[in-house]
């Protein structure tokens, strides 16, 4: 084999990684360990819900409903975050909120990532009328506002984590097969894929093993500034009374039923925000330094 | 385009169940009276007729009539675009006024305090979503201390609320694209030219920084026009605001598909609208662009 074939090939392998793990080494800045400390809290509360909460989250105890918080962990006597119409532990409502969020957003990351990335590296790889069509689809749903996609989706099916996860993952697919067919485009011209056909590689070898490897620090990226949107979505569609079931402690329902409450028990209210808040803050500080970190020019 | 945006709108709604079910309570009426509605509406023709006169009334103007209020569609729309054109005016203003001000100074002061606090509250400003901002300006403004109705139209002042929980989310974005860029921009070597020949520091800004960053701040304020319209489905819903977001939701609840269908192909045309609008814009602020 040539040698500057293999010289190539050689380059190609370290491309990435060596660019990566030589920005990670220097970079660890205030903000990522903040955002990391948020994200580990965040996903720690969805993990150990059970052990973490200090009541389960549908104990009702009527006769001290919507009791204000008060301070000191929940012991005998109180509730740290308040309680709620029925008596039910706010804190430990939103622990469990936790894992729905979590589940939700990260399913739905998951979906989309693969279906997008799929897509869009076939579209960008092969062309032709198929990439044409699918283009074509990208416009037409970014022209959407990707909320209303996902209430009118949620009117079809019954609301359950996995259809919640499947309809945000449909509403927002669109962000890898854009960024991911551009990107191919750009890996396709890049000289170890040349270098590969040289040695005889098929299609199906250079896309799992050229092209695919080079995208995955772009798709976490991506991943990871959608797991925050998600978040946000999952709680704007039972905000608006299209999520789960009432009664089960997501944190939009439970926002949406302390919305009743604003005047007289505000806590109802601004602790899930805050939960809310919390999380894709967490995420988005993540988010942002892996950004810095993988392609400070990516614009999303 | 929009006929594109407009089928995938037809395909969506008619997944959505079933119109007659929501009008006629199962109990109370007899199959017959089912199938006449049926009839009368349309629905009993098949789906490919059905997108055949969708499609065939969409290109003469007509969205076709509500099933709720019996009355054409188009109208009952266009009443409601309006509001929903001044709420996000409102909010795209409040963005523009506050955002960018906040960006250049925390550019020009960089690393300073003001620097700090101005970065952290447009990073809040992102994290925060429009339906916790909005309950929470509600209960500060409007039931803690009564400076601010709670929803409605009419009066500057209800605009307020609504305006600035949908506007905080591009404000906080256009602060920090503006402190990016103007960061940029400071190091050029025109602004140097610029102060040398004695220019003082704020025609400086105005005249060479700002111009130059203008391109993007157009740019993003037309990629938030689709998030503005999401977010007002929400801010609308929250305040009561009677636009065309809220519309849509009520008309999606009720199964009325005509309605439901005109007002999305109605956001997304000003979606459509507000983007070749910032097209347009680019050949007015950079003479480069034009000749292209």
């Amino acid at each position: 084999m040539n040698t500057s074939v293999i010289a190539v090939m050689e380059r190609r392998r370290s491309f990435i990684l060596r660019r990566v793990a030589h920005r990670f080494g220097r970079r660890v800045t205030l903000r990522a360990v903040l955002g990391f400390v948020l994200v580990a809290a965040f996903v720690a509360a969805a993990l150990s819900a059970p052990w973490l909460a200090p009541r389960a989250p549908d104990a009702q105890d009527i006769t001290r409903r919507l009791t204000p918080p008060r301070y000191g962990w929940a012991g005998a006597s109180g509730f740290a975050l308040g309680s709620d119409q029925l008596g039910r532990d706010v804190l430990s409502r939103i622990i469990y909120g936790a894992r729905i969020s979590l589940s939700v957003s990260a399913l739905a990351t998951c979906g989309a990532a693969v279906a997008g990335t799929i897509l869009g590296t076939l579209s960008g790889f092969y062309g032709g009328v198929a990439d044409q069509v699918l283009m074509r689809v990208v416009d037409v749903q970014m022209a959407f506002p990707y909320l209303l996609l996902a209430i009118a989706f949620m009117l079809v099916v019954p609301p359950s984590i996995p259809n919640i996860a499947i309809v945000l993952a449909i509403s927002g697919w669109v962000v890898y097969a854009r960024i991911v067919r551009i990107n191919t485009l750009a890996l396709r011209e890049r000289e170890f894929v040349a270098a590969a056909y040289a040695i005889g590689a098929r299609n199906r070898r250079i896309l799992a093993g050229h092209i695919v490897p080079n995208l995955v620090p772009t798709m976490t990226v991506l991943a990871t500034t959608q797991i925050a949107q998600f978040i946000v979505a999952e709680a704007a569609l039972s905000f608006l009374g299209l999520g789960l079931p009432p009664g089960v402690p997501s944190w939009g329902n439970l926002m949406n039923e302390g919305r009743q409450y604003l005047d007289s028990a505000w806590w109802l209210e601004v602790f899930p925000g805050c939960a809310i808040i919390v999380a894709t803050a967490g995420v988005g500080l993540l988010g942002d330094w892996l950004r810095d970190i993988v392609d400070p020019h990516l614009h999303i | 385009m929009l006929l594109s945006v407009s089928s995938v709108a037809f395909a969506v709604l008619r997944f959505t169940g079933d119109p007659v079910q929501m009008m006629l309570p199962p109990e109370e009426t007899t199959p017959e009276q089912v199938a006449r509605l049926r009839h009368l509406l349309g629905l009993d023709k098949p789906v490919w007729v059905q997108y055949a006169d969708f499609l065939r009334n969409l290109a003469t103007g007509n969205l076709g009539e509500s099933y709720r209020y019996g009355t054409p569609v188009t109208p009952l729309v266009l009443a409601r675009v309006p509001a929903t054109l001044e709420l996000a005016g409102a909010a795209i203003a409040v963005a523009v006024a506050v955002g960018i001000p906040l960006g250049v100074v925390s550019a020009v002061r960089k690393d300073s305090i003001l620097d700090v606090f101005v970065s952290s509250v447009s990073f809040l400003g992102i994290a925060v979503p429009v339906f916790w901002l909005g309950p929470v300006l509600i209960l500060l403004c409007a039931v803690r201390v009564h400076w601010l109705p709670t929803s409605g139209i009419g009066t500057w002042q209800q605009l307020v609320l609504p305006a600035v929980s949908l506007g905080t989310y591009p404000l906080a974005q256009l602060a920090r694209l503006v402190r990016s860029d103007v960061l940029d921009v400071l190091s050029e070597d025109f602004v140097r030219t610029a102060r040398s020949k004695g220019l003082d520091e704020r025609a400086v800004l105005t005249r060479h920084v700002l111009r130059k960053s203008a391109l993007s701040i157009i740019t993003l304020v037309g990629l938030n026009v689709g998030v503005l319209m999401g977010g007002a489905i929400i801010t609308e819903t929250i305040f009561a605001w009677p636009g065309i977001g809220r519309l849509v939701v009520q008309a999606i609840s009720f199964r009325d598909f005509p309605l439901a269908q005109g007002a999305v192909v109605y956001i997304a045309l000003i979606t459509v609208m507000a983007n070749f609008l910032v097209d347009l814009s680019y050949g007015l602020l950079d003479p480069r662009v034009r000749s292209t």
